[in-house]
């Protein structure tokens, strides 16, 4: 259960800022109206940043920006009675109203994110409107940090601000996930519990299918709700989850994950809670045709002979014919047929099944294509006892033609996992060994993530192993840890999934 | 944000007079029916929006949020009963909300003005929803609520725990792997590191350990999404949703049909095929029916090893829509649909069916109602028609009137020559008036020595209409093989009994097709004033006497006229004046 007002859960356990914002919104604007003028206020930021950049104070193109960004600042403030400006994680924050990103605002949100990050402030909040001289001032701060990294440059940001005499901002640095360990706890929880009732689901359908039954179609909407709503509150939690790959479920969990996967992709590429629903659907039963393919054929250890791959390969086809027995209001679930039927196809239209007739791929299609070649690639599974190394994985998908993806696709599902893919195991130059937890928020660390350090030098393991930054500089600018090799983590018995759990 | 509901709901000190709340509920109760009863804009429901409004705009002064839980007859505020429907079922909103898994729900301020519309249309979706159908939770969910939170349980929870036997952090041992120790891990990465230190740096590039990692080769840039990519992936997002699915599935099941020889893939597929044609049918896609008609053609023809029974089922597909019972259902759902398909893609629909369908069709145009759907229908009947003559020569003698009309109408617009015969058949079978005069209509369109050759039969009709538009027909296309036709009806003792206009009309044609020859008839005519031993005419009839020899007009004509030029009878002096100027009958 959540907080409309700041999404966080409503049993008293929600962060100080956030408790400390609710008063605001509930006498004041209402969240609707914060996220209506909040977008404005983004892009406004946006504009004036940008502009601020390009062209001389003086322009009139630069007064104009900074007048609406002080108009609508003013607005916010006669409504709210405060303005606070926030990031946490991959979110924007409007006096506790989170800002909904789309392909409209993708491109202002992403800047003032990363501006922000790069300057080491995690909070900007105002109780009288700024000036134009005074957003002048913290903007172009903004443009051009001093400093090594986000820390230094944060503390030279206050510092200049002071010289400057300017103290109408209350800022802060981005908020530790890991300072509150209640919501982090919750949020795993309830990640735990989607992912579980969703493989639970997804086999229960698949039997069905494979029984000649009609599935539960309201239970699976649940299922893909559930994923969007977990998704779109915390990624982390769930795309880790995805790392769990059940040797004995694996075409059930391999389901879930490549709908997990496809969602966040489709967040990323800013698609609407209702498109991520029908994305997800769709991912969810991108591979119901192998239920009609026999059970020993799927987990036969050994190579397959040719009739028993042509079986295999025939699961595209056979996922459409499997879907007319789905029905949705009694509609067809078309848009999950093609993808189906779709998503081993390349993007000229070879790889398998043969067409005849296709004129192009969906999009939806080539979502789920990338999410089912990872996922695909970095399982264990009966026939492949040695799975590839994400990192491999995802250098394979953006470098390797031949494999047909949609290259624009595969950039953005890089840059949702990182360099090194959530679940990698990876090697540090201190010696220890460590899990990617989270891709790194900060825009040009995508070969930074956050891990999680589950040995010591001597290789001893820990559970649950604690969290490090790799983006973190000391004094010099130089990174304290780095990244010196990738492991195979089922080599040395580690099962990367609980560490998301 | 919606969550199952995993926690107990907390106790709570009411903000608010629990009676207030319940009074609320009455109002939000009234609202519901209101607004399953009226339309938006009807004043009634109107004023029970803003009562339900003003029942809840209070709350507000008094708490920050309204949390309600849920049972199956009960909703309780604060442990209080404040809505209590001890009938399951019918208008009881507990068990609506209860019925789908739904505990408790809280209102927020601002719930009363952007979402309390949205949550009124839901109630009666959920009420009516069939088993199939979207259930409370995902109407809610869609909507994205913000101002109504909700707990909900999964019914028949089956969630189970993922390995519950597992050691945090390693594969259980049991599963026989044999694990190697990860220090090794480490040790690799010492021993690589040591030798990326002393090769140089080329040699540290080719020759590097498996999985070891160079910051070098990265770029970060490489992953970041420039303006080109995003608006593609906008482009892509839009394209998804403006695809039309229905003909890429189908397209997916030809080509299943066509590669696929075992046969009970195919007889899947073709009992696929079938269903989706219903489904297309009824959102109106008949562009993509057509398709499909077209391309099983093909699909046939270039498919390997079909069986029989499977061509004859999908073959006769064009057959089983063109048949008059499922033309008829058809027809008439988009008699009744609000929105009507477009006209490009009705054509291509009736392009592919068989000639069968162009009776119904005709019979529909014929019945329609619906003044936007009767010339798209025409449209296509004319190019159904047109492609199918035969289809259409045997419908100008169909039993039904409606068809018969519709098929002679048809034929004379198209100026099908090969209806001709059928048409001068309804011309001399004696059928009801309307037919007659549509075939005279398609005749004259239709033009033709033949067509004007059977209209005369028309001559002789018992309707003064059809006689009258026949003659002008055949007058205005100067057609002399009447003349002796005429010539006779002249002369017969008919002429005296028509009226005027026909008499005129009928001298006129007279004088337009029987050239010098009919001079010896008209002449005696003209000039019957009487007298001794001489026969006195009607001065009207000699007026159209005149009238004809006008229209002969020459030498010998004009001199028949002259002679009647000093006549005392007004009637036919005027005539015979106008005639030699050459003007027309008043």
């Amino acid at each position: 259960m959540t907080d409309p007002r700041d999404g966080t859960p409503s049993d008293g356990s929600r962060s100080i800022i956030a408790r400390n914002t609710q008063a605001i919104t509930t006498t004041g604007l209402g969240e609707g109206s914060v996220r209506r003028i909040g977008r404005t206020w983004v892009t406004s930021v946006y504009i004036a940043l940008r502009n601020l950049k390009m062209y001389p104070l003086e322009n009139a193109v630069v007064q104009k920006g900074l007048e609406d960004l002080t108009n609508l600042s003013r607005e916010l403030i006669a409504g709210d009675g405060e303005c606070e400006f926030r990031l946490a994680g991959e979110f924007l924050f409007l006096n506790a109203t989170r800002m909904k990103l789309d392909l409209d605002n993708f491109t202002s949100f992403s800047f003032l994110l990363n501006r922000c990050r790069d300057s080491g402030v995690g909070l900007i909040r105002f109780s009288t409107a700024p000036t134009i001289r005074e957003w002048t001032v913290l903007l172009s701060f903004l443009i051009k940090p001093v400093g090594k990294g986000p820390g230094e440059r944060y503390a030279n940001l206050q510092m200049r601000l002071n010289e400057t005499t300017i103290g109408v901002f209350d800022l802060a640095p981005p908020s530790d996930s890991e300072d509150d360990p209640q919501d982090d706890l919750e949020s795993k929880e309830r990640a735990k519990r989607t992912y579980q009732q969703s493989v639970v689901t997804t086999k229960e359908v698949i039997n069905s299918v494979r029984m000649g039954q009609s599935p539960n179609v309201k239970k699976i909407k649940r299922v893909v709700q559930g994923i969007v709503d977990q998704i779109l509150s915390d990624e982390t939690s769930l795309v880790g989850l995805t790392t769990i790959r059940d040797y004995d479920d694996y075409t059930f969990t391999h389901c879930v994950n490549v709908s997990i996967f496809s969602i966040a992709l489709g967040r990323r590429l800013g698609l609407t809670r209702l498109q991520l629903y029908d994305l997800g659907f769709t991912a969810l039963f991108h591979d119901i045709g192998k239920s009609r393919v026999p059970i020993d054929v799927i987990q036969k250890p050994d190579a397959l002979e040719e009739d028993e791959w042509r079986l295999v390969m025939a699961h595209p086809w056979l996922g459409v014919l499997a879907l007319f027995q789905v029905r949705d209001h009694q509609e067809f679930p078309y848009r999950s047929m093609l993808v189906a039927y779709q998503h081993h196809m390349k993007r000229d239209l070879t790889g398998y099944p043969r067409s005849l007739r296709m004129a192009e791929i969906t999009f939806y299609s080539k979502i789920v294509a990338v999410a089912d070649g990872f996922d695909a690639a970095t399982s264990r599974r009966v026939y492949t006892t040695q799975p590839l190394n994400p990192a491999a994985v995802l250098q394979e998908m953006r470098d390797n033609p031949r494999r047909g993806m949609d290259p624009v696709v595969v950039k953005a599902f890089v840059a949702l996992l990182g360099i090194y893919p959530v679940g990698s195991l990876v090697v540090l130059d201190s010696f220890e060994l460590a899990i990617v937890h989270a891709v790194n928020p900060i825009a040009d660390m995508l070969s930074r993530p956050i891990v999680r350090i589950i040995s010591d030098s001597m290789g001893n393991v820990e559970h649950p192993g604690t969290l490090f930054d790799l983006a973190q500089q000391d004094e010099s600018g130089t990174f304290v840890k780095s990244i010196i090799k990738t492991a195979d983590p089922e080599r040395y018995g580690i099962k990367v999934g609980d560490y998301f759990v | 944000m919606t969550a199952p509901d995993v926690m107990e709901p907390e106790e709570q000190a009411p903000d608010c007079p629990p009676a207030m709340v319940e009074d609320m509920l009455k109002v939000l109760d009234k609202t519901i029916k209101a607004h399953q009863l009226y339309l938006p804009n009807n004043p009634t429901y109107q004023k029970a929006l803003a009562n339900a409004t003003a029942a809840i705009e209070p709350l507000w002064e008094l708490t920050g949020s309204l949390v309600l839980q849920v049972t199956d007859t009960q909703l309780k505020y604060a442990g209080k009963v404040v809505n209590d429907h001890p009938e399951k079922g019918g208008d009881s909103l507990p068990w609506l909300l209860f019925k789908d898994g739904l505990r408790e729900f809280t209102l927020f301020p601002g719930f009363e003005d952007a979402e309390l519309g949205k949550f009124l249309a839901i109630i009666p979706k959920v009420r009516h929803a069939l088993p199939q159908e979207d259930d409370l939770l995902t109407l809610l969910w869609e909507q994205e609520f913000e101002c109504l939170k909700y707990r909900y349980v999964e019914i028949n929870d089956a969630a189970a725990p993922l390995n519950p036997d597992a050691t945090p952090g390693r594969w259980p041992t049991a599963e026989g792997r044999e694990a190697a120790d990860p220090a090794e891990a480490i040790e690799e990465a010492k021993d690589a590191a040591k030798d990326d230190a002393s090769a140089t740096p080329t040699e540290s590039t080719s020759a590097r350990a498996a999985g070891v990692v160079s910051m070098d080769d990265f770029d970060a840039s490489l992953y970041f999404l420039d303006p080109n990519e995003i608006e593609y992936l906008r482009q892509e997002t839009q394209r998804e949703y403006t695809l039309d699915l229905r003909r890429i599935v189908l397209c997916a099941l030809l080509d299943i049909f066509e590669l696929q020889v075992d046969p009970l893939v195919r007889d899947e597929v073709a009992g696929d095929i079938e269903a989706l044609v219903l489904h297309l049918l009824t959102a109106g896609q008949f562009s993509t029916v057509a398709f499909l008609l077209k391309e099983l053609e093909g699909t046939l023809q270039r498919a390997r090893e079909v069986r029989p029974q499977d061509r004859e089922r999908l073959g006769k597909l064009a057959d089983r829509l063109s048949h008059p019972d499922a033309l008829a259902q058809m027809l008439q759902a988009m008699e009744e649909s609000s929105t009507l398909p477009a006209r490009e893609d009705l054509n291509l629909l009736f392009a592919q069916l068989k000639p069968e369908a162009l009776g119904p069709l005709l019979e529909h145009i014929d019945r329609t109602q619906n003044s936007e759907l009767r010339p798209l229908l025409e449209s296509s009947a004319e190019r159904l028609a047109s492609s199918n003559t035969a289809e259409l020569v045997k419908l100008v003698r169909d039993a039904k009137p409606a068809v018969a009309r519709e098929a002679i109408r048809r034929a004379g617009s198209m100026r099908t020559a090969s209806a001709v015969p059928a048409l001068g058949e309804v011309l001399q079978s004696g059928v009801e008036r309307p037919l007659r005069a549509a075939a005279v209509t398609a005749l004259t369109d239709i033009g033709t020595p033949g067509a004007l050759t059977a209209l005369e039969a028309a001559l002789m009709d018992p309707e003064r209409d059809i006689r009258l538009a026949t003659i002008r027909a055949l007058a205005a296309r100067t057609h002399r093989p009447a003349t002796q036709k005429v010539q006779a009806i002249l002369q017969g003792k008919s002429t005296r009994e028509i009226d005027r206009t026909e008499r005129i009309a009928l001298f006129e044609l007279f004088g337009t097709i029987c050239g010098d020859a009919g001079i010896a008839i008209l002449d005696p005519i003209l000039h019957a004033k009487g007298g001794l031993f001489s026969r006195k005419e009607d001065p009207e009839l000699r007026a159209c006497a005149a009238i004809a020899l006008g229209k002969i007009n020459t030498d010998a004509a004009r001199a028949s006229l002259q002679r009647a030029s000093s006549e005392k009878d007004v009637i036919v002096r005027n005539a015979v004046a106008r005639a030699l100027r050459g003007g027309s009958v008043a």
